[in-house]
């Protein structure tokens, strides 16, 4: 999968990674059980310290995200972390508030910002989003 | 664990009262990937020379894999590889002789590294050194100091002057040795995303003295700047009495001051100290940092 | 505009440096030279002499187009340069000589008839011709220039001086030097005309266009002489070292000194080519053996040829001599005796044990008292001398004795030839004088090593500049002092050391031993601070 990191950004590095690869989980387009680069692989691909990588995996493994397996490589959990989806739909509700209400003082319209909101999917997603992990949360 | 390399409170004057280094004091461990940064003439191509032992400290001591590198200067350089940025190659041999040359001082030479750089660089080893142009001549210098396996490698500023893909090579090929062997890296730069990239520690030299020796992650973490307009403190005291400051300067009409600390932390502090609130904290990249603690003041320029 | 740009020329710097140099030596000159029974002025000069053009051409033609570089962005015109650099060169020419000569004037009195005008003036001209050719573009390969200058200069030394003796005071004397001046006019003038008026640099060598990437497999030579390519000296500075030796074999053994220019010289160019070595695992004990065999292996060749070659040869030392009137003035006898004497080599003489010498007694009982001379400060007699008293047969047998002692058989003599005869065969000394004076090169080869090296060892780059240079300059004049009495050391030496070979020998190099090894603790502790110096090799 391709990564990108910038290392002038705002995020320090291993943050990046960590960013950008549950991202690519929300977005279904790694998959529970897909194996992820070696530290070696990836540091050479984007030529960032090994140790860096190694921060990034294993705050991701810290937080449930992914696992190693000794001698076979690092790959996304199965089952990945349950958090009380009723909890972040709150939190959800506050940040799409904030989103509408700044979208609102630029002038756009909520289509427009629907329109927003469907470009952002298919970047995550890839086009299908039946390959997101999540269930239907009762609204 | 025995460090690779250790200072211990090296100092040098180039003539009376004008010191070069002042007691700098760290040492680097096996494996780690420690950057040097400073303004010209802070001292950092000086510490390297005396740490390969092509100068002496006038006071102080430098040990490398525990051993003198100006008593033991042939144990030493077998195990060190070194590229340099005002390195001067012999113009006269081809690129084929000097290699012959390094194989034979160097016998731990690793043949299929060396032709994989030689492929990857795509050099014509028949050519003369002279005819090089300065990217190729340090990609050469390069090869020379990583094949024969070093377990450290130094390297001053490797690639000034060299074009951003000649740049990333660099990085690339020295990564790459990161990974395979476990080779420490000491080096210094002016490219500050390549320091990033590389990751590891960084020291930082100003005026000859060490100002700042902590984890890359940190710097990004664990300091920000304050941003606070010039009407909120009388003057630079302010800012230096408070904890974890590390500098502060006056950048036209704000008050820059780089803390040790999260960015909400400090906001608090200054809401306690300044009384007042919301003052911008930001964490800063590396280049940014860089000019705060070593840069020079920029004073309000009077309209002519 | 033009006084501008004599100051920052690269000749004119040198000036004041090169006087102070040329001065110092000058009186101590005078003070030792004394000792060492060299009065000859003229071979100061002419010692001098070959230091300014040596250093010019070294300095000179190789740094100034660099500087053309770098002056071709500047409001200059061409000629402006061109007059700047004319005038500098004749400074770095005279302006030394002269303060040399008017300290020794100062010193030994007055009486400068002892400077030759035309070797110093075709000397001159060669090196303002060398400018011209520079100016205008023509670049000699570097190799050639280096490998030419030093054999043309000597050469054309050697016969301006030859002709300048014979020739003196008369019409030519004058008339020679001025010639060569106005030649030298001519073409600056006809160089001033011809330079164009704005600068025109070469163009850039075109770069060769890199052939596809092959892989050079080919063996590599052995390692050893890769080695030696890297830091083997330039073959102009060998010759150098070559015509040095010569010059140990011959009557300017004094000029020995001429060692340090291509020593310091060498220093430099290895300083600068082997910077890169710095970093690598080379054993500095392998580096300094690379500087100084070949040196002492040239100056070694060239003192063995010297031997050979007739005009070079000492003429104390070209064979044994049969001489009438000279001889007077040794033996304090009257000059009515019309007598002949046998003079060997020097090293023929032997050492006095008592207050007078042993009688000398031929089979038919016939005697001589010879006198007792002092040489170099040792009490020597001639055991082959006769004189006034003494038949001619005892000549012969004197004379058969001797060239029997120095060429291995006797040879006869014929006195027909003049007042006195010179066998033209040359006499070889013996080892033991090659391995003395030898021994002594090598010392001061690597006294002139210590001396050059010193102004980069770590302690002294501690202290100020200025107290740096004085120590170097004291360093440096200990070692002319050395040189001024090479022949007397050589001399000396030869008598005081054990009577055989290997005793000599081993004597030798417990003396070099003593200077080896603070030389060799002082390379192993130099700094290399600066930046590198692009090599003029």
């Amino acid at each position: 999968m391709d990564l990108f990191v910038n290392p002038s950004g705002e995020l320090s590095l291993y943050r990046q990674i960590m960013r950008q690869i549950t991202d690519a989980i929300a977005g279904g387009r790694l998959k529970p059980g897909e194996k992820l680069a070696s530290h070696r692989e990836l540091s050479e691909q984007l030529v960032i310290a090994p140790l860096t990588v190694k921060k990034a995996y294993d705050e991701l493994e810290a937080l449930g995200y992914i696992e190693t397996q000794r001698g076979r490589g690092t790959f996304v959990c199965a089952h990945l972390p349950r958090t009380d989806a009723a909890d972040q739909a709150d939190q959800i509700r506050e940040t799409a508030r904030k989103l509408l209400s700044q979208a609102y003082l630029a002038g756009l319209r909520f289509s427009a910002v629907e329109k927003i909101l469907k470009d952002a999917d298919r970047e995550l997603t890839g086009g299908s989003a039946k390959n997101t992990p999540g269930e239907k949360v009762k609204s | 664990m025995t460090p690779i390399l250790k200072f211990t409170n090296i100092s040098r004057s180039y003539k009376k009262g004008v010191p070069v280094l002042e007691s700098v004091d760290f040492s680097i461990a096996p494996g780690e990937v420690v950057g040097l940064l400073g303004r010209n003439g802070a001292g950092k191509t000086t510490l390297i020379r005396i740490a390969m032992g092509m100068l002496y400290s006038h006071s102080g001591s430098v040990r490398v894999f525990g051993l003198s590198p100006t008593e033991e200067p042939v144990a030493v350089k077998k195990r060190v590889g070194y590229v340099a940025e005002d390195q001067v190659l012999p113009a006269r041999l081809k690129i084929s002789e000097l290699i012959d040359f390094h194989r034979y001082l160097f016998p731990q030479w690793n043949e299929a590294l060396e032709r994989q750089l030689l492929d990857r660089f795509g050099l014509n080893t028949g050519s003369k050194i002279k005819q090089l142009s300065k990217g190729e001549a340090r990609q050469v210098a390069l090869l020379c100091a990583v094949c024969h396996r070093p377990e450290l490698l130094i390297l001053d500023e490797p690639a000034g002057g060299l074009d951003p893909a000649a740049r990333r090579e660099f990085l690339e090929t020295s990564i790459q040795l990161l990974n395979r062997e476990g080779t420490t890296i000491l080096f210094s730069s002016h490219h500050m995303t390549d320091v990033e990239r590389i990751g590891g520690r960084v020291v930082l030299l100003d005026k000859g003295k060490v100002r700042l020796d902590r984890q890359l992650d940190e710097l990004r973490d664990e300091v920000c700047m304050a941003m606070a307009p010039r009407a909120s403190a009388g003057s630079a005291a302010v800012f230096e009495q408070m904890r974890g400051c590390l500098s502060v300067r006056l950048v036209l009409d704000e008050w820059h001051a780089v803390f040790n600390g999260s960015p909400e932390a400090v906001r608090q502090e200054l809401r306690e100290t300044l009384g007042i609130d919301g003052i911008r904290c930001v964490s800063l990249p590396l280049e940014e940092l860089f000019i705060e603690l070593v840069g020079g003041d920029r004073k309000e320029v009077v309209a002519a | 505009m033009i006084w501008q740009l004599i100051k920052v020329d690269v000749a004119w710097r040198f000036v004041k440096r090169t006087a102070i140099l040329f001065g110092a030596f000058a009186a101590v000159w005078h003070f030792v030279a004394h000792h060492a029974s060299h009065t000859d002025r003229s071979g100061v000069t002419l010692f001098l002499m070959f230091f300014a053009p040596l250093f010019s051409l070294g300095v000179t033609p190789l740094v100034q187009p660099v500087d053309t570089r770098f002056q071709a962005t500047l409001p200059v015109t061409v000629r402006q340069v061109f007059a700047a650099r004319m005038l500098s060169t004749i400074a770095l020419q005279w302006l030394p000589v002269v303060t040399g000569a008017i300290i020794l004037t100062v010193l030994s009195g007055p009486g400068l008839s002892g400077m030759p005008l035309l070797p110093w003036s075709v000397v001159t001209c060669i090196v303002l011709g060398i400018q011209c050719g520079s100016i205008r573009g023509f670049t000699i390969r570097r190799a050639l220039a280096f490998l030419a200058a030093p054999i043309l200069l000597f050469i054309l030394d050697v016969a301006a001086v030859a002709l300048d003796w014979p020739l003196q005071n008369s019409l030519a004397w004058y008339l020679a030097p001025v010639c060569c001046w106005l030649l030298t006019a001519v073409v600056v003038a006809r160089t001033w005309r011809l330079v164009p008026a704005y600068f025109q640099l070469p163009s850039a060598e075109a770069q060769p266009a890199p052939s596809a990437f092959v892989a050079d497999n080919a063996p590599s030579n052995s390692r050893r002489l890769v080695f030696a390519n890297i830091v083997s000296p330039h073959p102009a500075w060998i010759v150098c070292f070559v015509i040095v030796g010569m010059l140990a074999a011959s009557n300017w053994a004094y000029q020995i000194g001429l060692l340090w220019v291509p020593l310091g010289a060498l220093w430099e160019s290895t300083r600068s080519k082997t910077r890169w070595l710095v970093v690598l695992p080379v054993p500095p004990r392998r580096l300094l053996a690379s500087i100084l065999l070949p040196a002492l292996l040239a100056v070694t060749v060239g003192y063995e040829l010297g031997l050979r070659i007739p005009r070079i040869a000492d003429t104390l030392e070209r064979g044994v001599v049969v001489t009438a009137n000279s001889v007077a003035k040794i033996t304090n006898i009257s000059k009515d005796c019309k007598m002949f004497n046998v003079i060997p080599p020097l090293e023929f003489r032997v050492r006095a044990q008592a207050d007078h010498a042993p009688l000398i007694r031929a089979p038919w009982g016939e005697t001589f008292q010879p006198a007792i001379n002092s040489f170099y400060g040792f009490d020597v007699y001639n055991p082959y001398a006769s004189n006034c008293d003494n038949s001619e047969r005892f000549l012969d047998w004197q004379f058969a004795r001797a060239t029997t002692a120095v060429y291995g058989q006797s040879i006869p003599r014929d006195l027909a030839a003049g007042s006195y005869v010179v066998i033209s065969q040359l006499a070889i000394p013996r080892i033991r004088k090659h391995l003395v004076t030898i021994g002594v090169m090598a010392f001061c080869l690597m006294l002139a090593m210590l001396a050059t090296t010193l102004e980069d060892w770590y302690r002294l780059r501690r202290i100020k500049p200025v107290l740096r240079r004085i120590v170097c300059l004291l360093a440096s004049l200990l070692f002319m002092v050395l040189f001024i009495l090479f022949n007397y050391l050589c001399q000396w030496l030869s008598w005081a050391l054990p009577s055989n070979p290997f005793g000599a020998l081993a004597a030798a190099l417990a003396a070099l031993a003593l200077i080896y090894w603070p030389l060799d603790a002082m390379f192993r502790q130099l700094e290399f601070e600066q930046k590198p110096v692009r090599s003029r090799l």
